[in-house]
């Protein structure tokens, strides 16, 4: 099982820009929480497919 | 002015046939409703210019004793993320391309066969996705029961012009409740079929795997009409007046009732609902949904994967003229792989067998569509708010679910959800016709 974990607004920033995409400095807060709900919607599917 | 609300379809069909009422009359009756109360409702977004020459049509036909059906010469309306030829298709968004469509969606294509008129493009939240977000092109529609709360979305105007009496019936579209929601919120019916029931050509698409189109409509009997038109095959065997004696109805109470976002009066509606079924003639027993948590979690990562997918491109070359609650929501996807999209498509069968195993015995579920009435815009000043439902499950298990007014909650109407087995729209439009038909609470003015 592989979760990405969302550590802070530096790693957000970093994975959407690998995408060519800038994260706002207005919007980072809402994404980061967004993306760290996310991430534990994907925990939860690993461990159900486990 | 004050303009009264439009005739149902057996009020103005009955009148287009015995030649007291014209399609055009009628026509003009929806658009003095519309210029009456959609400032204070803001459904409508852009008036079809073919409405006139169509509704010119309708009569024509009729004196000419070509009859097309129940929906011939009644005015319709489309969500702004359908195509309409000749209108463009903005999404909600400013971002969206402004050429006009080049034809109909099959889904309007095919209402217009039957007859109907289509009268306008209404709200959407923003590509679908989130709102009510305001500083955008348009304001969000605001909720008929209130205008201080929100319609719910994202077929927010569908539902709202529905409600309002501006017109009986709307397509809508539903990736996660998107057509149930507003429904409850709004207090009019709502019906997302079976996946791929109805042809979803000329739809923007949010997620491939999770989008249905749908129709939303002032009462179960004519979102019945409006389903046979679309998707004639999913109501071939529909007998809305057979009433649910003798039929066994599965209540997944527990499946919402310990939820700590339930508003009590909404708990004691879907209760009501229970016996108000029982006292008509239907058995009800409780049964057991798959986890709620984890249908929520593959649902939510499947719309964030396909979403960003979907999006990346107008997010890095338009993403100036996006809202905020979108491009928040958008890029928040950036966390999940494609990994997490394969493993989440992964348990779709096993929950989708688990809907269906429930069901077992049962010919429909209920549950609660949302677990509170409309929250205020207020709610929303600084973002984007989950907001407590139970939808998203049954867009990515497929199963058909609609939702009807089951009541009111501090003044806002609540719905309750029916449930059926793949392709059963029939039988569960049935059984909500029955519990309809035993309550009043469709029949409430709207305080517009």
């Amino acid at each position: 099982m592989t979760v990405t974990p969302v550590e802070d607004e530096a790693w957000l920033r970093a994975a959407l820009a690998a995408r060519g995409l800038t994260l706002r400095s207005e919007d980072a807060a809402a994404a980061l929480a967004t993306a760290r709900f996310l991430a534990e919607a994907a925990r939860r599917v690993h461990e159900a497919g486990r | 002015m004050n303009a009264p609300p439009v005739p149902s379809l057996r009020e103005a069909g009955a009148a287009l046939r015995a030649g007291r009422m014209t399609a055009a009359g009628l026509l003009a009756m929806h658009r003095d409703r519309i210029a009456d109360v959609n400032g204070r409702v803001r459904a409508i977004w852009a008036l079809d210019p073919r409405a006139d020459a169509l509704a010119a049509r309708a009569d024509a036909e009729l004196a000419a004793g070509k009859d097309r059906g129940p929906l011939h010469g009644i005015p319709f309306v489309i969500k702004d993320m359908v195509d309409v030829e000749g209108l463009p298709t903005n999404n909600g968004s400013r971002a969206s391309d402004t050429a006009p469509a080049i034809r109909d969606a099959e889904v309007v294509a095919r209402l217009i066969a039957a007859g109907a008129v289509p009268l306008a493009k209404v709200a959407t939240y923003e590509w679908g996705f989130v709102g009510p977000e305001q500083g955008l092109a348009e304001p969000p529609a605001a909720n008929p029961w209130n205008s201080a709360h929100i319609t719910g979305g994202s077929s927010s105007g569908s539902a709202a012009a529905v409600a309002a009496d501006m017109v009986r019936l709307a397509v809508g579209s539903d990736t996660g409740g998107s057509i149930r929601s507003p429904s409850a919120y709004c207090g009019v019916v709502g019906v997302k079929p079976t996946r791929g029931a109805v042809p979803d050509a000329g739809f923007f698409a949010l997620s491939p795997d999770l989008d249905h189109a749908g129709v939303i409509a002032a009462t179960v009997a004519e979102a019945a009409l409006m389903l046979a038109a679309v998707a004639p095959d999913t109501m071939a065997s529909a007998r809305l007046t057979d009433g649910v004696r003798g039929a066994e109805i599965g209540y997944a109470r527990d499946w919402f009732a310990q939820d700590p976002a339930l508003d009590a009066a909404v708990l004691r509606a879907m209760d009501d609902a229970a016996g108000a079924l029982s006292l008509a003639g239907a058995q009800i027993v409780e049964v057991q949904l798959p986890d709620y948590a984890l249908m929520e979690a593959v649902g939510a990562v499947m719309i964030h994967v396909q979403g960003l997918r979907l999006h990346a491109a107008s997010l890095r070359d338009k993403g100036h003229l996006w809202g905020r609650m979108a491009t928040q929501t958008v890029m928040g996807g950036a966390v999940l792989t494609d990994a997490d999209l394969q493993a989440a498509m992964a348990l779709v069968p096993d929950l989708s067998e688990g809907v269906t195993r429930a069901m077992e015995g049962c010919d429909a579920l209920i549950t609660a569509t949302t677990l509170a009435p409309a929250p205020p815009f207020a709610l929303f000043d600084n973002g984007a708010v989950w907001t407590p439902m139970r939808t998203l499950p049954f867009n990515v298990t497929g199963h058909p679910a609609l939702s009807v007014p089951a009541g009111f909650a501090h003044g806002l109407p609540i719905g309750l959800q029916f449930i059926g087995r793949h392709g059963d729209e029939a039988g569960i439009l049935r059984i909500a016709a029955a519990y309809e038909g035993c309550t009043d609470h469709g029949a409430v003015p709207v305080p517009l």
